[in-house]
This record gives structure tokens, sequence and C-alpha cells, in this order.
């Protein structure tokens, strides 16, 4: 459990055993263990995440867009099939050494070379100031494979399904003791390990299970040659974790009550193995109405992992956590490269973009230029330019006499024009009566063309009584200061 | 081959990013300045090109006050042209002219050209100087009139004036090389 994680208060624990996936949700509620859902599934032409859907822990819309939904925190169990357990004795001493001897001790043990095992491994108080150590190590390739199909379940855990059982056994089972042997009855094996204080400290597996030894004795059992076979391997096996006739450690068969589990206990006390049953309690539980003392013995895996899970999950031997660490660092290091895929994708085009618009202005100014400086183009600007530069000057002398000449100029009589540019335009003449005048010079400033018409003189001539008067005014630009050529 | 350890692919990495900056600090500073004149003179001919494609209401304004031109020649062929031009529509509106006068050349300020100016002193009734005013425009030496002077005999009564002669004194320019 990583530094701050918090202990849930529900769990989801899921499991494949005997040929059937099983999941069940217990909830901590007020020191009780409450069974909240179970859910069971036959492995054949079942997948992990298949099973996961099933649960409601992913739907097919979750597996595309991988939205997860909210729920209680997952664990799940490996086989212990796969798993060996090695015990060694080391002097006690500080963490760091004991994993360097570990690590020694295993390279000397394992059939593979050290990379390709991933090792977990336990310490327990010994004798004589040692250190009694257990030792379990399975393929990395198997639990990668592993870590690969249950990533639907989002575990947060994943631990040994033989430490679930013990969990189990020592929490809900009945004939419960410090240290024993236990024996797990599955459909086509069994799974034996030694329990020490509630901890599993060597297992082993024989390949006998219930479906051999029920076939040879039905409801009933009697004694056959598999059964027998049974009992030697058992009793093999037995020794080589560390028993013997008398031992202390008693041996128990986890049961679910039944008669022929029963009876397969009492054969193998005739074969000179003393076991006992141990049946669950389901007293111990809040369970559904549905759930009694065999579905709590078909669950007993899922319910134990689920229990520690739910207590303390850093006691475990934890055989994942550095390949699930190595798979969130590959992720970290994926999404770095998808970033800096990205970024660098981004400069690419940002370059392609620049060098396009370079090559495109450079492209386009030899081709503009090029056109601007064909002589028939220069021709044309220069004519352009010439017919400006005349229009500029050019007044439209005819235009300022329609304008000089518009209204109703009764009485007017224009006796000379002068137009000079840069000069005022200088119009005498003669009118009948001052009013006439005026209104020849309103009529003048009405014009579009024409500004400041001014009366520069008038007087009456005294032969013909006319009034003889001068105006001036400015034509458009023309007239200006500066306008002539 | 031996695969490299972070610090190689960091020294390595630094070392590409030093060489690429030194690419683009050497050579970018000249691509840069050639893409800027580039699009400098883009926009220049751009422009060039915008002038000459004025719209057609400004285009039928400036024919109609300069249907026709043409480029100016250098002085002493320009300036017989010209004359020869002018005095044909002083003939052909009726005038009777003095003999037309040159006056000096002048380079005036802000024109690409120098300005050959013509004096012509004659006499028309007003009519024939309108008519002359009129189709002035179809010189194409012409750059414009730069004085008009029309004098009516003032000892002629108005209502006699019409059939008249007025006094007419114009100058005319035109551009020579």
């Amino acid at each position: 459990m990583s530094k701050g994680e918090r202990t849930p208060h529900s769990v989801i624990a899921a499991t494949k055993e005997d040929a059937r996936f099983r999941a069940i949700e217990v909830r901590r509620l007020d020191g009780h263990v409450e069974v909240v859902w179970t859910r069971s599934a036959p492995a054949e032409n079942q997948t992990w995440s298949g099973f996961a859907a099933e649960c409601g822990l992913t739907s097919d819309a979750d597996r595309r867009n991988r939205v997860s939904k909210r729920h209680s925190p997952t664990v799940v169990g490996l086989d212990s099939t796969g798993v060996a357990f090695y015990r060694i004795s080391a002097p006690t001493v500080d963490d760091h050494e004991m994993a360097a001897i570990v690590r020694m001790q295993a390279e000397s043990l394992l059939p593979l070379p050290p990379d390709q095992i991933e090792v977990a491994w336990r310490t327990s108080p010994s004798h004589n100031g040692n250190m009694d150590i257990t030792i379990a190590a399975v393929r990395k390739e198997h639990v990668q494979k592993f870590v690969g199909n249950v990533r639907d379940f989002r575990p947060r855990h994943i631990f040994l399904s033989c430490e679930g059982m013990a969990k189990a056994w020592q929490e809900f089972f009945a004939e419960r003791e410090r240290e024993a042997f236990l024996v797990s009855l599955g459909e086509e094996n069994a799974q034996v390990c030694l329990v020490q204080n509630g901890l599993v400290t060597r297992a082993g597996v024989l390949d006998v299970g219930m479906a051999g030894l029920a076939a040879s004795g039905g409801e009933t059992v009697r004694p056959t040659e598999t059964l027998d076979r049974f009992a030697q391997d058992l009793r093999i096996l037995l020794s080589s974790l560390g028993w013997d006739e008398t031992s202390s450690r008693p041996v128990f068969v986890l049961s679910d009550g039944g008669q022929v589990i029963q009876g397969i206990v009492e054969m193998l006390g005739a074969a000179g193995v003393p076991a006992r049953v141990s049946v669950p309690l389901i007293e111990r539980l809040k369970t559904p109405a549905d759930f009694g003392i065999s579905e709590a013995y078909e669950y007993r895996t899922s319910l134990g992992l689920a229990l520690i899970a739910l207590e303390k999950p850093s006691a475990t031997l934890n055989l994942f956590d550095r390949v699930l660490e190595e798979q969130e660092q590959k992720k970290a290091a994926s999404a770095w490269r998808s970033v800096i895929l990205a970024g660098a994708a981004a400069v690419v085009m940002l370059i392609a973009l620049l060098l396009t618009a370079y090559f495109t202005d450079i492209a386009s100014a030899r081709r503009w230029d090029e056109l601007v400086k064909q002589p028939d183009f220069q021709a044309l600007l220069q004519q352009q330019a010439l017919v400006k530069t005349v229009a500029r000057h050019r007044p439209d002398l005819l235009e300022m006499l329609t304008e000089i000449n518009a209204g109703q100029n009764d009485g007017i009589v224009l006796d000379s024009m002068h137009f000079k540019k840069g000069q005022t335009v200088t119009l005498t003449g003669r009118a009948d009566n001052p009013e006439q005048m005026w209104k020849f010079q309103a009529n003048l400033r009405e014009q579009k063309g024409i500004k400041d018409a001014e009366i520069a003189n008038a007087a009456r001539d005294a032969k013909t009584k006319k009034i003889k008067f001068t105006i001036t005014l400015d034509y458009k630009e023309f007239t200006k200061k500066g306008a002539a050529l | 081959m031996r695969k490299l350890n972070i610090r190689e692919k960091r020294v390595l990495l630094l070392g590409a990013a030093t060489a690429v900056a030194l690419f683009v600090f050497t050579y970018g500073s000249k691509g840069y300045d050639r893409w800027t004149e580039a699009r400098a003179t883009l926009v220049s001919a751009k422009r060039k090109v915008a002038d000459v494609e004025m719209d057609r209401s400004r285009q039928a304004a400036l024919a109609s006050v300069v249907p026709v031109c043409e480029a100016p020649q250098a002085e002493d062929k320009q300036k017989f042209l010209f004359r020869d031009r002018l005095h044909e529509q002083l003939k052909k509106a009726g005038i009777n002219t003095e003999p037309l006068q040159f006056l000096p050349v002048k380079k005036p300020k802000g024109v690409a050209y120098k300005v050959l100016k013509i004096k012509c002193k004659g006499k028309g009734k007003l009519d024939q100087v309108l008519d002359f005013l009129s189709g002035l425009n179809e010189n194409q030496y012409l750059v414009g009139v730069e004085e008009l002077r029309i004098q009516c005999d003032t000892k002629d009564p108005p209502e006699q004036r019409k059939n008249k002669e007025v006094e007419i004194d114009v100058t005319v320019s035109t551009f020579v090389k």
C-alpha cells in the first residue's frame, strides 16, 4: 500500500479458481464484515474483461472510451499454482541487508535468471536470533500477462490466492490455530499451505482435486487407489513443508460442511495423515439471505482477499507492485513521449508552415516583380502616371464658363474674363443696378467649382448710368498659389 | 552496438540542439532578411498593380478629362508636334491668330517632365472660341490651358455683340522630355 493510501471501507475481490470466475463485494461496517454481493461465472468462453463487465466494473462503452464508473476498489487474486514458495533462514539484519541476502539466496534457488522472475519475500521471527524468510517466486512473464488480463478490473492490489484462503480461514472458519497446515480442495487440484500467525509461510499444490476424489467415491467416499495416492502425495508434500506425525501443527481441510470432504478427511486419517475439517462460521458475517455455509466456502478465497485489502495489504507477499510500478512508469513515459511527439510534430508543422510561407513569398515576390518590370507594364504605369499628372493640371475651362454663366443673370453683360493658373479669375462686366450685380455674385457662389466670388470693384458709369464691376473668384484648385506649371 | 546511456543521450541531444541553434542563427537572419525584402517587394509590386487597376468610374472620369495623351518627346520634336496640332485646332475652330509664340521651357517642382508653353493671340466669335476650348482635349500633346483671356469690345452695345468677334489670349502647355 502506498503512503497516504486510505484503507477502503468496501472492496470488490475477484478470483479465477476451479474453472470459475468469482467476485464478491465486502464492506466493513461498525466492526462487522458484510457481504454485499457475489457473482460467479464459468471460466470457459469468458475472460477477465468480460467478467469485469458482468460485475458492472466496466461496460462495453467504458471499455471503448476508458471512462471508469465509480465503484469500490478492487483486488484480484492470482492462482497460486504457478507460484513457487521457498523457505530460508537468515541472521537478523536490517531491511536493506536482508533484501540483499534474499536476492542472493533467491538467485541460487531459482531455476531462471533473476530478470525473468518476480520475487516477493516476508520475514517471520525464528529461533536463535535468526529470521525465517518466505520467498514467493513467479515467472515475470506470467505476472505481466496476468496484470494485462485483469486491467479492466483496475485492481488496487493483486494478491496470491493462497493468502486470501489463509486469511479467510483465520477469520471465518472453525478450528483455528496459530500455526496449521491448510488443505483447500479445489476442483482439479489441492492447495496446501503452512499458515503461521495468519500468514502463509510455505505452500504447495497437488494436482488431484475434488473432481478426481469425488468421482472415485461419489457422495460417500470409499477407499480407492486415487484417494490412497492423494493421501500419499499429501503426506509427502506436508513433510516437505515441515510436517511429521509428531508435529504440533494440525492439518485442516477446509470444508463446506458436506459429507464428501468429511469422508476424504476420514480416509486421510486412516492413511496416516490426521486431519480435521474446518467449516465456515457464517454467523461471523453479515450476509444476504441466500448466502450460506456452502457460499462462504465457495467464495473463501475472494472473501479472504477482500479482508486483506480491508486490513493491512502491506503484510502480503506482493509480487505485483514492481510490475504495476513498471507499467505506471511505462504509462508515464508513454504520456511524456506523446507530449514530446506532439510538441515535435507541432514544431515540424510550424517549421513547415514557415518554410511554405517563406518560399511562397519569395516565389510570389519574384513573379510579381517580374510582372511589374515587364516593359509593357512599365509603359502602362508611365502612361497612367502621365495621364494622372495631366488630369491634375488640366482645368476644364468650358465647365468654368458654364458655371459663370449659370443661373438667372438678367441685366449682366460681361466684358472680359481672365483665367491664369495660380491667380484668381477676374470677370469684368456691367449691370443695370447693384441688385443684378449682387444676384450675379450670389449665383457664382452657388457653383460647385467656384469659390470666394468677391466684388473687387463696382462703380456707376456716368455716361451709361450702368454699374461697372470687377469680380474675382477662385476656380477649383487651379487658382491657388503654385498651381501654375 | 552498445546502447547509449541517458547522459550520453543528453549530450547528444544538447549537441544537436546547439548545432541547430548555430545553423538557425547563422542562416536564419539571412533568410529572415531575404524574406522581409521579398515581402516588401511583393507589397510594392501589388501596390503598383493596384494603381493601374483603378475602378471603372475613376477610369471614366479620367478619360473624360484626358481622352488622349501621348508620351512626351524630346523638346525639339515635341514643340513642333504640339504647335502644329494646336494650330490645326485653332484653324479648325476658325480662330484667326497671330503667330504662335513659344515661351521658355521650365522645370516645375513635383513634375517629372519639363514644361513648354505656347502663347497665342487671336480673334474669333465666342462660339468659335467655345468650339476651340471644347476640342482642346483632343490635343494629345496638351497638358492644360495655363492662361485664358477673353475680351469683348466694350464699345459695342451688348445686343450687338452676338456676332462680333472677341479677342482671346491663350497660353497652353505641354510636357517635354
